[in-house]
């Protein structure tokens, strides 16, 4: 049964997908329920997954025989393969955890609009290709969750049905058609170079020639595309602005494992290459403050948050890559560290503010809600969850944005001091646009008396909370369990590829 | 559309379904298969529509419940490989049973009866895009 975990954390989302029509004629309680079960049964295989890795190592499966007879000269089988090693099972496990919430907190928010069954499908399709790019062994299973996690999230988009959603999503569909494009064209140089799409082979017969360096950039710009940091982060603003709170949570998450994708195709397979590394730093700097500044004169909530993800995911970036650089001394696995840190903080903290903005839009049913005055006086718990989500982008000290944003400020001032400044210098400005939309919202006094907010919703902001709060206290402990495996994992590639 | 035009489609129509049948089935053997396949009988349903026009009212409820066996068979077939051995694990290859045929090394006329689950995943998939193109040609002439 163990060595089945990994397809099952895939394969069981996809048949609940696929049963969810069947289930719906059932009523609205068994719906919620197979749900509930497929999100929570995979996220728990996923925890044992990651005791198993922890315990054992890497674990690889081969899809259709366990002792393949077709095997390449170097020794690896001809097949479909997954592999999952400390850094893929952590991840799996922290956002299918997250996903699990989003579900709840969907529950009520939702439960007005119509289509819910489409959108449960399209939303259990997302996680499987998150899942998928964290899994994937091989090039061309790759690109067929691409374009399964762009096709699904076209969807979402789509959900509230009016006209500016259409536009947003076929915007969003055109765009990604092209992404996956570059994605298939440069596999498609590898393959016709080596004859091979599996990541293990082709990482130990690459020459890094001319070809290999397009291929690479070919590959890496579809990746940024999928994250939507510097050069290609315009999609996003108009994608989250249309679409609603549980899929722009998904977005993120799939964002994120886009980066983590592109760091394993870049670190595994193509080895450490300096310039590619100061390319991803400089494309870091350009998200971080292309987000602030174009956050500062937008007069849009959701609009505000998606330019700051992009900063955010800027940080994440700068963190690994800046590692990648120096990898030759302490402080590059050090930055490293603080990059894969400032992964799970991310969601959690952008999360938050996102989870928040929900529930007002969902009180106030208000087109904008920066008209919204005085809201903190009728609910007092909501306004201080979101300062703590301000506090905890913003990095202040005992939340869980300022441990690893520390890390990575560190750790990158041994590359270069401006890199830190910068840094710092934009957590400023985030907390001042962050401190100016609280104001706007939670202060002054308010007319209006509006309904109570629904429970399932405050309970998963609560959750988010509580763990903001416990990993700000208790960084230690978080890094010695999850992150220092993961970051050791990403950095031995040896024994990711070479099994 | 005339009755010269109605009555001809209707004509084409048997072979249209019997070619895109006939991909499918031979999936494992020629080029083709369950999506090609599939898209060929859902030209049959594209014919349909335009001749016929106004006057016809497809169910799109049977076309769903079509769509959602074939997704399913097509899932439970990959999961019933994990009993066996692994995901997608082709336990009816080589059994000597139905689809078992063992084939030996070499050139050969191609025999139907080959090919383990794979004609069966390509029956699903058939029967998935089949319905799933014919829904959706269904929603976009409805809105015309």
């Amino acid at each position: 049964m163990t060595s089945h975990l990994i397809i099952l954390i895939i394969a069981i989302p996809l048949l609940g997908a696929f049963l969810l029509p069947l289930l719906n004629k059932f009523g609205k309680r068994i719906k919620y329920f197979w749900l509930a079960t497929v999100l929570g049964l995979t996220d728990i295989f996923s925890f044992f997954l990651y005791l198993l890795i922890i315990e054992k190592g890497e674990v690889v499966y081969t899809l259709g025989a366990k002792f393949p007879l077709l095997v390449s000269p170097q020794g690896f089988p001809i097949r479909i393969i997954l592999e999952a090693d400390a850094l893929s099972g952590f991840l799996s496990f922290i956002f299918l955890s997250i996903i699990f919430l989003i579900f709840i907190y969907s529950l009520k928010i939702l439960s007005n609009y119509s289509f819910l069954d489409k959108f449960y499908v399209l939303y259990l399709l997302l996680t499987v290709g998150i899942l998928g790019f964290l899994f994937t062994g091989d090039f061309f299973t790759l690109f067929v969750f691409y374009e399964i996690s762009s096709i699904t999230t076209a969807g979402l988009i789509a959900f509230f049905r009016s006209e500016e959603c259409f536009k947003s999503a076929f915007h969003y569909l055109s765009l990604f058609a092209v992404g996956s494009l570059f994605l298939l064209f440069g596999i498609g140089i590898l393959y016709s170079e080596y004859g091979f799409l599996n990541m293990g082979i082709i990482a130990k017969v690459l020459q890094f020639s001319f070809l290999d360096k397009v291929a690479l950039s070919l590959i890496a710009s579809s990746l940024l595309l999928k994250a939507g940091v510097f050069p290609f982060y315009f999609w996003k603003p108009e994608a989250y602005k249309v679409s609603p709170i549980s899929a722009i949570l998904l977005s993120i998450i799939s964002s994120l494992s886009a980066i983590y994708i592109l760091f394993r195709i870049f670190l595994g397979v193509f080895g450490v290459n300096l310039i590619f590394g100061w390319i991803l730093i400089l494309f870091s700097i350009f998200s971080i403050f292309m987000g602030i500044f174009l956050a500062i004169k937008e007069n849009n909530i959701k609009k505000i948050l998606a330019y700051l993800a992009i900063s955010e995911l800027g940080y994440i970036i700068l963190g690994i890559s800046s590692g990648i650089v120096m990898l030759n001394n302490d402080f590059g696995f050090k930055a490293i560290q603080g990059g894969l840190f400032h992964m799970v903080n991310d969601i959690l903290d952008i999360g938050l503010l996102f989870l928040i903005i929900g529930v007002v839009i969902y009180i106030t049913k208000s087109k904008n809600v920066l008209e919204i005055r005085g809201f903190g006086h009728k609910y007092p718990w909501l306004a201080g969850f979101f300062l703590l989500g301000v506090f905890a982008i913003s990095g202040m000290p005992p939340l869980n944005g300022f441990a690893s944003k520390i890390i990575i400020y560190e750790s990158v001032f041994h590359l270069s001091p401006v890199l830190t400044i910068i840094g710092i210098l934009g957590s400023i400005l985030i907390l001042a646009i962050l401190i100016k939309i609280f104001a706007i919202i939670f202060l002054g006094i308010s007319p209006e008396k509006y309904q109570p907010v629904p429970k399932t919703a405050m309970a998963v902001i609560f959750v988010f909370a509580i763990l903001m709060i416990s990993i700000g206290l208790f960084p230690g402990q978080f890094t010695s369990f999850f992150i220092n495996p993961a970051a050791e994992a990403l950095v031995s590639q040896q024994n990711y590829i070479c099994k | 559309m005339s009755k010269i035009i109605k009555i001809i489609s209707l004509i084409i129509l048997n072979p249209i379904i019997i070619f895109g049948l006939y991909v499918i089935v031979h999936g494992h053997l020629t080029p083709g298969g369950g999506f090609q396949g599939g898209a060929i009988i859902a030209g049959a349903t594209a014919l349909i529509l335009v001749v016929f026009e106004n006057n016809i009212k497809l169910s799109r409820g049977l076309f769903s419940l079509f769509e959602f066996l074939g997704l399913t068979s097509f899932i439970l077939m990959a999961f019933w490989g994990i009993v066996k051995n692994t995901f997608f694990y082709n336990f009816l290859t080589n059994s000597n049973g139905i689809l078992g045929k063992t084939i030996v090394f070499g050139i050969n006329q191609g025999y139907l009866n080959s090919g383990g689950v794979i004609p069966l995943m390509n029956l699903s998939v058939g029967i998935e895009v089949a319905s799933g193109l014919s829904l959706i040609i269904i929603l976009i002439t409805r809105n015309l």
